[in-house]
């Protein structure tokens, strides 16, 4: 195809600005018919709409009669939004010459929306403003602009004034993403060099693989070679997505679209890698790739021990289409049988159990997340690899103990820096630099152990800065911290799926705070309940939970009856979803609860 | 005061009609109870015309227990004359506290002097069985309160007394008043306090707890409501009355003009039922049957009712919840310790599936 008539771009909008809304009329514009009024195409799954959260979206190509009569292809590619999926909205960002940035009138610009358009900034997007929901009552187009000039930086007088919900000004954006986004540049006849920007798994077809082809062509029955793995792989289909798959054979530069390699290791397709061609591989891949590592550990475990085939083939079927999870069996001795599993951040762990739990109907508890340290044995100085707190060597044996450090990038109101420095601080981060790229923003770089910044960080961070402040990091490596295994211990019990992994000079804290969270959880008993935290067996912190010392119906005559056995049946499926230590029920809000710390830990 | 229309009796007696056929000469009235909303408005007549359609169906046993239910400013000399000659045998009085304080929290529209003066009528109308209900745990009310209260009630020497912890149902105006923080629950330990004391209190005075929430002097466990913890099977009429019969259990419907509507076409008024499994019906036994302290589980009265060994089917629940010094378990039954009738709930789940 003639890259001329091409135009790749993405959508860059807070929730709820009209993302979807828009990109229904564009392919309304585009001879689609779209079935379900209000049903959004472009998310999919339940969560997604839930949570705000693009995680899996086809990129969709929209073909419409250009300026002069010639053919016009635009390339909607879906970013997914959130820090824990930074990466993969860089590489659907890197796939694209242009962005809409659309602004809801009512609303203003919002800091998700920030954070997006300087991502695209960086890789040198042409941005087209467009301000959404003029039909409303209460927009208020001049502030939006105003907005949109002081608070991004970006010149707001040709924003194209839009309702996505009505079509106004849609055909005007049209016009003005032929005009003013670049059409792709590249050489159909060089060598191959394709960016891997998504893909999904498909029963026949093995692992579709979503490109962006920068170089050559693409066609069926190519020997392909994705440049990281160093896989290689013979082509059996190629096409682009409208609303369902298009065969088409040929994919050449500038063109957005997927193949098909039989691949039937989703693990072997990684994000951002380079596909080329076996025979004449182009010479450099596209910058900017970066393995996608699981960073954050946790035990998965059903409640019920007979459910554990069922997790694993659950398991098994969400890593198809998320090769960023891994897992593999493990053992507690609290919990029994389960995974230990991988992620690439704690939304993506909370994401994945509320899918395991939400479409695939598993009760699990998830343990306490953490990294991945490396520890020196006395002595023999060999090297444990710890995933789990459960995989420490006894304390005696422990020469060191290391855990991986990150280079993180936080970007924030000029306003918040002295809020975010403490918050930082607190959390072990080392200052690196600071600087104003404008009078509004300060960009800081710390160093901070990974394990500070997966449980509530971003959360805490996006609070202080009332939603504006942005965290992009990358593994700076392991250093030697002074830290220590807590073990918690219910009734005398050690439970080894609580264990965790503290700073020491924070111990006593942490376990006092775990302790109280877990009281939180934990219903009273029939016996008082002792929860314990020791370091090496030497207690370091107790609560109580008093004994339950009432529970009964008063009334219990004819119509009673039955409620009262309702009551009961009721009850003690719950309690079928606790977990018994020894005589003591745990619910798995308890296990839950130990992720999330409380407000004034801080 | 209103009186009960003609209009209600008459759909109750067609509803007996339509039980007639499928009842007479297979049972034996046991037990009537009068009760409900405020049966004390039915005048002597009704009463009468009540009690007089049950036994032309039904032989009637020896010592059958006719209870009519009635609030302390419903309940005087000659009406309470009037039920004793209708047939009615025991008065249960909706006394609730002896503390004018107390029930304008719980919005009753009586007072301790009446609830007082309501005992009296009932005595010297001749009721030789009288019961009265209390309760505690109320918002606002120091434990002294509750217990005096309760002193007022033995003093009065009725021979059954009902003692119960309120429970706050949903939809209630106190509930929204308790979800609005007008007014505070006392909380468990508190309640279960004046509890102990309450019991202490009773069985000093010789009264008996054979129920979690009742006492009685020796022979004056009511016969109905033991019916309810016993199994036995009971034929509820009128407007959301309940039923246990052969193994199903129902409710009528709960709106006037439906119940009216369906005995007009001759149709059992029934709104929900339940037919339930031998191993829920099981549950539900022993459920009940626990929560009689000193009757408790008999052996011998679970293999009659489902021919099955107790112990083949609860053996593990029973063992367990001994071990926890829930329930002592005798030669021949299972009773409740104290412990065990304080936390009833976790004992009555340990057999529920």
């Amino acid at each position: 195809m003639n890259p001329h008539g091409i135009r790749n771009f993405c959508i860059i909008a807070h929730i709820d600005h009209g993302k979807s809304t828009l990109a229904d009329r564009f392919l309304e514009r585009a001879g689609f018919i779209l079935k379900n009024k209000g049903d959004q195409v472009l998310d999919q799954m339940d969560l997604e709409k839930e949570r705000g959260i693009t995680i899996k979206a086809h990129p969709i190509r929209l073909s419409y009669a250009g300026r002069d009569g010639t053919p016009l292809v635009l390339n909607l590619i879906d970013t997914p939004g959130h820090v824990d999926f930074n990466y993969e909205v860089s590489r659907s960002i890197a796939a694209c010459e242009g962005a809409v940035l659309v602004i809801d009138a009512t609303q203003g610009v919002e800091a998700q929306t920030v954070a997006n358009t300087y991502l695209a900034l960086n890789h040198d997007l042409t941005i087209i403003t467009a301000i959404n929901k003029i039909d409303l009552p209460n927009a208020d187009v001049p502030e939006t602009r105003r907005e949109v000039e002081e608070i991004i930086g970006l010149d707001a007088s040709r924003a194209v004034l839009v309702s996505a919900k009505t079509g106004q000004g849609v055909d005007d954006l049209l016009r003005v993403i032929e005009e003013t986004i670049p059409s792709p540049s590249g050489n159909a006849d060089a060598p191959l060099k394709c960016l891997v920007f998504d893909s999904h798994f498909d029963t026949y077809k093995g692992v579709v693989v979503h490109v962006r082809v920068f170089e050559g062509t693409l066609h069926k029955g190519d020997h392909i070679r994705f440049m990281a793995t160093g896989k290689e792989f013979e082509v059996v289909e190629v096409g682009y997505f409208e609303l369902a798959a298009v065969v088409t054979d040929v994919l050449s530069a500038g063109e957005v679209g997927y193949f098909a390699a039989v691949i039937r290791e989703p693990s072997e397709v990684h994000i951002g890698d380079t596909v080329t061609s076996a025979t004449d591989p182009t010479a450099e891949p596209v910058p900017g790739y970066r393995p996608v590592l699981p960073m954050v550990f946790a035990g998965l475990y059903p409640i019920d021990a007979n459910d554990y085939e069922g997790l694993k083939s659950s398991l098994q079927r969400l890593q198809l289409n998320d090769a960023s999870l891994t897992y593999e069996p493990e053992s507690s001795g609290a919990l029994g049988f389960g995974f230990r599993c991988g992620f690439s951040g704690l939304l993506h762990l909370e994401v994945i159990t509320e899918r395991l739990q939400r479409e695939y109907g598993q009760d699990i508890i998830v343990t306490v997340p953490n990294v991945r340290y490396r520890i020196i044995k006395r002595n023999t100085g060999e090297e444990v690899m710890a995933d789990s707190p459960s995989k420490f060597p006894s304390l005696g044996e422990i020469e060191r103990i290391e855990e991986p450090f990150v280079r993180a990038e936080i970007v924030i109101p000029h306003e918040a820096i002295g809020d975010v420095m403490e918050l930082v601080n607190k959390r072990r981060g080392t200052f690196i630099n600071m600087s104003y790229p404008e009078s509004r923003r300060a960009v800081l770089q710390y160093e901070l152990p990974l394990s500070e910044i997966i449980t509530d960080f971003f959360d805490r961070l996006k609070s202080i800065t009332k939603g504006y402040g942005t965290l992009d990091y990358e593994v700076a490596g392991y250093r030697v911290e002074p830290l220590a295994k807590v073990d918690v211990l219910v009734n005398g019990t050690p439970v080894d799926a609580l264990s965790f992994v503290s700073y020491e000079d924070d111990v006593q804290h942490s376990a006092r705070s775990m302790l109280r969270r877990l009281r939180k959880y934990v219903p009273r008993q029939m016996y008082e309940v002792a929860l314990q935290a020791a370091i090496g067996g030497k207690i370091v912190a107790r609560e109580n939970i008093v004994q339950l010392r009432k529970d009964v119906l008063a009334k219990c005559y004819g119509g009673d009856v039955s409620r009262k056995r309702k009551l009961l049946e009721k009850q003690k499926e719950g309690k079928k979803k606790m977990k018994q230590i020894g005589k003591v029920s745990i619910p798995q809000e308890a296990f839950l609860s130990i992720l999330k710390r409380e407000p004034d830990d801080d | 005061m209103n009186d009960v229309p003609q209009s209600y009796l008459d759909a109750v007696k067609a509803e007996w009609n339509l039980w007639a056929p499928h009842v007479s000469r297979r049972y034996e009235l046991r037990s009537v109870y009068i009760g409900g909303g405020t049966p004390s408005l039915l005048n002597g007549a009704q009463v009468y015309s009540i009690l007089a359609s049950l036994v032309s169906v039904l032989p009637v046993s020896q010592d059958c227990e006719i209870t009519l239910e009635g609030n302390p400013d419903s309940l005087d000399f000659t009406t309470v004359c009037q039920y004793a000659e209708a047939g009615v045998n025991r008065i249960s009085i909706g006394v609730q506290s002896f503390s004018d304080t107390a029930l304008a929290v719980l919005g009753r529209l009586h007072t301790a002097n009446e609830a007082d003066r309501a005992v009296n009528a009932v005595r010297q109308a001749g009721i030789r069985n009288v019961s009265i209900d209390l309760m505690y745990g109320l918002p606002g009310s120091s434990e002294d309160d509750e217990l005096r209260s309760l002193r007022h009630g033995i003093a009065l020497a009725p021979e059954h007394i009902s003692w119960y912890n309120l429970t706050v149902a949903p939809g209630t105006p106190l509930a929204s008043m308790v979800a609005a923080g007008s007014m505070t629950m006392p909380d468990d330990d508190k309640v279960l306090d004046i509890m102990r004391r309450g019991w202490q209190c009773l069985a000093s005075a010789g009264y008996r707890h054979y129920e979690v929430s009742n006492f009685c002097l020796r022979g004056y466990a009511s016969i109905h409501n033991v019916g309810y913890w016993t199994y036995k099977e009971y034929i509820g009429l009128g407007v959301g009355a309940s039923g246990f019969l052969e193994g199903r259990r129902w409710t009528n419907v709960g709106d006037w003009k439906a119940y009216r509507d369906r005995l007009e076409r001759h149709v059992f008024p029934v709104g929900s039922e339940e037919r339930l499994s031998k191993r829920a019906r099981e549950g539900e036994y022993v459920m009940l049957r626990i929560r009689m302290p000193c009757v408790g589980l008999s052996y011998a009265d679970f293999r009659d009712m489902f021919g099955e060994d107790v112990h083949q089917v609860f053996g593990d629940a029973l063992n367990r919840l001994a071990d926890d010094g829930l329930i002592t378990m005798q030669p021949d039954r299972a009773v409740c310790t104290q412990r065990g009738l304080e936390l009833n709930n976790i004992v009555a789940e340990a057999f529920i599936e």
